[in-house]
């Protein structure tokens, strides 16, 4: 026995002695109960980090003690295709080359990424190994081979059937720079020192018995003002009592808006009158849907102002927020601008500001999925530990 | 789970799972497609067409002007199914019928809802049946000063690294020794040589043990003999009771628990009394003991610390035909083992040693053999072990008394009083030396009061120099009282 403990040698020896000896492979052995874990699966551009040491060391902890014991014990390892965090790193490597993903085509840039695949997809298994994970290898998945992509077919052709996948228009987060819409999940809060802009918008008449002109609300994107169709005060507002119902005249645009009371309303927000941009902002989506109130369109997917926006139309969304901002002033619009700390979405994987976007995709209808979910959590037939995760 | 709202699936890029819907240009352009396509109860309309497999012609019209939509899936609508087509869902293979639902599942806080809440969905939903029973969720790893680690922080340390400078073993043992259930984990550099300093202790002792017992490798160890000496007796109640501890806390996911159970076991009994007092010994019970408890102890240390525990428990397998300690069985807890009296027993001994250790420290005692030891009410079917006492402390002359002496140092521990004699024990030379520390010690205390008492300095230095200041008052009023009180003992002596 060396006199000094040399790790290096001994675990690399060792680990090759274990797979070669398939001590890995669990037998099936119907009368015995086995114990099974399914790797929460790395995605395959993914470097080992320490999250990674610490969450695969506590599964082989579990899984070397499991099968000490006796169980026929799998863990089954694979990795996730993760589609646009793998898509981004085969673009950013096509774009040192001075191309884009257009100009290859769909099916020769598919055919770039399964080579990256190939070459780089095994690099956080081989750590996996480093690290003495004793996973049954022989049972490698990842997400797109061909069986599990079965799978996903089966799946989403059943819940299409029972009508729980639908086609929609819906306000989805949109990067303009990816192009594509991002789940809740995939967008990151960051708190922003922004700013709060006051806008006057003009009553096209004032109600009876009353002097007042004008509406001040209040916005921090005052671009969408070009998309508005309403304004929106909360029933109980004593301030805007008598204003239901009349109109108001969109400044920039001269459109005529509609001004209606909803319960969703913040009194607390602004001035509590709240301009509606049914087509720009999730919540006010669904006001307009429950008072059915149409939207405009004022923005293409790149992220500039669209052909509805008139003389705005090709700015860039910040652009034309400056532009707003500064014909409001001439017009004598504009009350006033505070500082306002409010949180801002980004796209967790180039950082862009994310645009709400009306688009037109495809959706799993949630509540009946989940209420199977609930029931069984709430009846202990899975336990969490520690078990003030329940709750979630 | 209860506030969810509807699931975006589908999105604009080329990377994924292609969604298997088909328009037929046809019945489209026939205006098939609702001007308003809001959201409809039930699929299948006219011109969209949903298949699992390609569509060459449409089923309505017979038209071929069919394309694919261009849109894949998101990333989750492969990874809620998981924990069953990694099993062959749909086929009804046998993988699926024998492994699923699965065991438990270890995942980190930050994809809980999402992730998880779907899975569980998924599994009701197409298997009848919950994906796993148990859901362990770990801390996040964060660094010392609490940031969570990131590439732009800069404050990531890479797990390849500790790898390649202190071990798999190390590191795999650090995190769960750092890691308190389901907290989150402060992490450092420097916190990792918590496992290789353990990991080279077990090289140690391991190789101690195996120079010891070389050559004896028919050690049966099943056949241990049940008269035994003390710490033969009390290792073995020890191990036992070890082995029960450890299982039940991986039995409840309490990892970091079951860690330190093996490390305190293996270092702060095994090694710093047991091994101790085997040192002379070359009895073969003591070789049998010594080789039978390192081999459990591998046992247990496995799930820990897979690389070592293979490495030492492959050169004293004693005979087993397992080929690897993978393959091992997990250790049972042997009631016939569990031994209260020898614990109660041998924890005297190791306390009154301790006592006995520290006095010696105060005192920069180092000449063991001016120093006697006389114990008072020490047990009388324990005096066959004054002999433990007399080599862990290194004093020869230790004695059993009915009633206290006039002079010495008293300790008690228990109801045994322990008074050390030192023969040539200049009392006022002790004493002065005594004294003057203890002025040393107030001069730093003060200093010390000042500074915490300055309102600036609170104020404006960080809040963990504050604390350390803090801290160091403490422990130096802590000194100073355990000063006063020997110099008190030292007085009393005199008069």
């Amino acid at each position: 026995m060396d006199s000094r403990y040399q790790p290096q040698q001994i675990e690399e020896k060792w680990y090759k002695y274990w797979e070669e000896g398939g001590y890995f492979i669990p037998k099936i052995e119907k009368a015995k109960k086995p114990y099974v874990i399914v790797i929460p699966p790395p995605n395959v551009t993914g470097i080992l980090h320490m999250g990674h040491a610490l969450n695969n060391t506590l599964q082989d902890i579990l899984i070397r003690f499991r099968r000490m014991q006796g169980f026929p014990t799998l863990w089954l390892p694979g990795t996730d295709h993760a589609g646009i965090a793998t898509q981004n790193v085969v673009e950013r490597e096509l774009s040192k080359r001075g191309l884009k993903k257009e100009d290859l085509g769909r099916e020769r840039f598919l055919e770039q990424l399964w080579k990256w695949k190939e070459e780089h997809g095994a690099t956080i298994i081989k750590q996996l190994k480093r690290l003495g994970c004793s996973c049954d290898w022989t049972r490698e998945r990842f997400t797109m081979d061909e069986k599990l992509s079965e799978a996903v077919k089966e799946v989403f052709v059943r819940l299409y059937e029972e009508g729980l996948i639908y086609q929609g228009d819906y306000i989805v987060n949109w990067c303009p720079r990816c192009q594509t819409a991002l789940s809740d999940e995939e967008v990151e809060h960051r708190e922003v020192e922004g700013k709060l802009y006051y806008i006057k918008y003009p009553l096209k008449s004032s109600p009876e018995g009353e002097k007042v002109e004008f509406l001040v609300i209040a916005t921090t994107r005052p671009e969408t003002m070009l998309g508005d169709t309403a304004i929106a005060v909360h029933p109980q507002d004593r301030r805007y009592k008598r204003l239901a119902g009349s109109k108001a005249i969109l400044p920039l645009v001269n459109r005529e808006i509609v001004i209606v009371e909803d319960r969703m309303v913040d009194p607390e927000f602004g001035t509590g009158a709240v301009k509606v941009t049914p087509y720009h902002d999730p919540d006010d989506f669904m006001l307009a849907q429950r008072h059915r109130i149409e939207g405009v369109l004022i923005m293409t997917p790149q992220g500039k102002m669209s052909e509805n926006t008139g003389r705005y139309a090709g700015l860039d969304r910040f652009a034309c927020r400056e532009r707003v901002v500064e014909d409001l002033k001439k017009e004598g619009l504009l009350v006033k601008v505070e500082p306002y700390q409010h949180s801002v979405g980004h796209c967790y994987r180039c950082e862009t500001v994310i645009e709400p976007y009306l688009s037109r995709q495809w959706f799993v209808r949630m509540k009946p999925l989940a209420k199977k979910g609930i029931e069984v959590v709430r009846e202990g037939r899975i336990k969490f530990y520690p078990s003030r995760w329940k709750k979630v | 789970m209860e506030n969810i709202r509807d699931w975006c699936i589908s999105r604009q890029i080329w990377w994924g799972h292609r969604l298997p819907v088909y328009y037929c240009r046809r019945c489209q352009r026939e205006g098939f497609e609702e001007a308003e396509n809001k959201r409809e109860e039930k699929g299948n309309k006219r011109g969209i067409i949903v298949a699992r497999t390609r569509v060459e012609r449409c089923p309505y019209c017979g038209s071929d002007e069919i394309s694919q939509e261009e849109d894949v899936l998101d990333t989750w609508f492969s990874s809620w199914l998981w924990p069953f087509s990694t099993l062959g869902w749909p086929e009804k293979s046998e993988d699926l019928d024998y492994f699923y639902p699965t065991s438990t599942l270890v995942t980190a806080p930050e994809i809980i809802f999402f992730w998880v809440a779907r899975m569980i969905m998924a599994g009701i939903k197409f298997m009848g049946e919950i994906p796993f029973r148990d859901v362990y969720i770990h801390g996040t790893i964060r660094d010392a000063k609490g940031r969570k680690m990131s590439k732009s922080l800069g404050n990531t340390i890479d797990p390849l690294q500790i790898i390649n400078e202190l071990g798999a073993d190390a590191l795999r043992f650090s995190l769960v020794f750092i890691t308190a259930t389901g907290q989150d984990v402060f992490l450092s550099r420097e916190k990792f040589l918590v496992g290789r300093n353990f990991a080279n202790k077990i090289w140690n002792a391991s190789r101690y043990i195996l120079a010891k017992t070389q050559g004896k490798e028919d050690l049966c160890l099943e056949k241990i003999p049940e008269d035994l000496e003390l710490k033969e007796r009390w290792i073995l109640s020890r191990l036992h009771r070890t082995i029960e501890e450890v299982s039940r806390a991986l039995e409840q996911y309490r990892f970091q628990e079951a860690e330190s159970r093996v490390y305190d076991f293996f270092w702060h009994q095994f090694c710093d009394w047991y091994i101790e007092l085997t040192k002379p010994s070359h009895q073969e019970i003591t070789q049998k003991v010594l080789v039978y408890v390192l081999e459990k102890t591998m046992r247990l240390l496995h799930p820990f610390m897979p690389f070592i525990s293979e490495e030492i428990w492959q050169r004293i397998k004693e005979g087993s035909k397992k080929k690897s300690i993978m393959l091992a069985s997990w250790p049972k807890k042997e009631q016939r083992w569990i031994d209260e009296s020898a614990e109660r027993d041998m924890n005297l001994i190791i306390e009154i040693t301790q006592v006995v250790r520290n006095l010696l420290a105060e005192l920069n005692i180092k000449e063991k053999a001016e120093v006697s030891l006389v114990l008072v009410n020490f047990p009388a079917h324990l005096s066959s072990y004054l002999s433990y006492i007399s080599q862990l402390t290194r004093i020869d002359n230790i004695t059993c008394k009915k009633e206290g002496v006039k002079e010495g140092i008293l300790s008690l521990v228990k109801d045994t009083e322990v008074y050390l004699l030192l023969e040539k024990m200049e009392v006022e030379r002790e004493k002065g030396r005594i004294r003057k520390k203890i002025e040393e010690i107030e001069k730093d205390i003060q200093l010390l009061s000042i500074r915490l008492a300055n309102k600036e300095f609170v104020q404006r230095a960080p809040a963990e120099v504050i604390e350390r200041n803090r801290a160091r008052k403490r422990e130096m009023e802590l000194k100073k009282k355990r000063l006063e009180e020997i110099l008190s003992r030292l007085c009393l002596i005199q008069s």
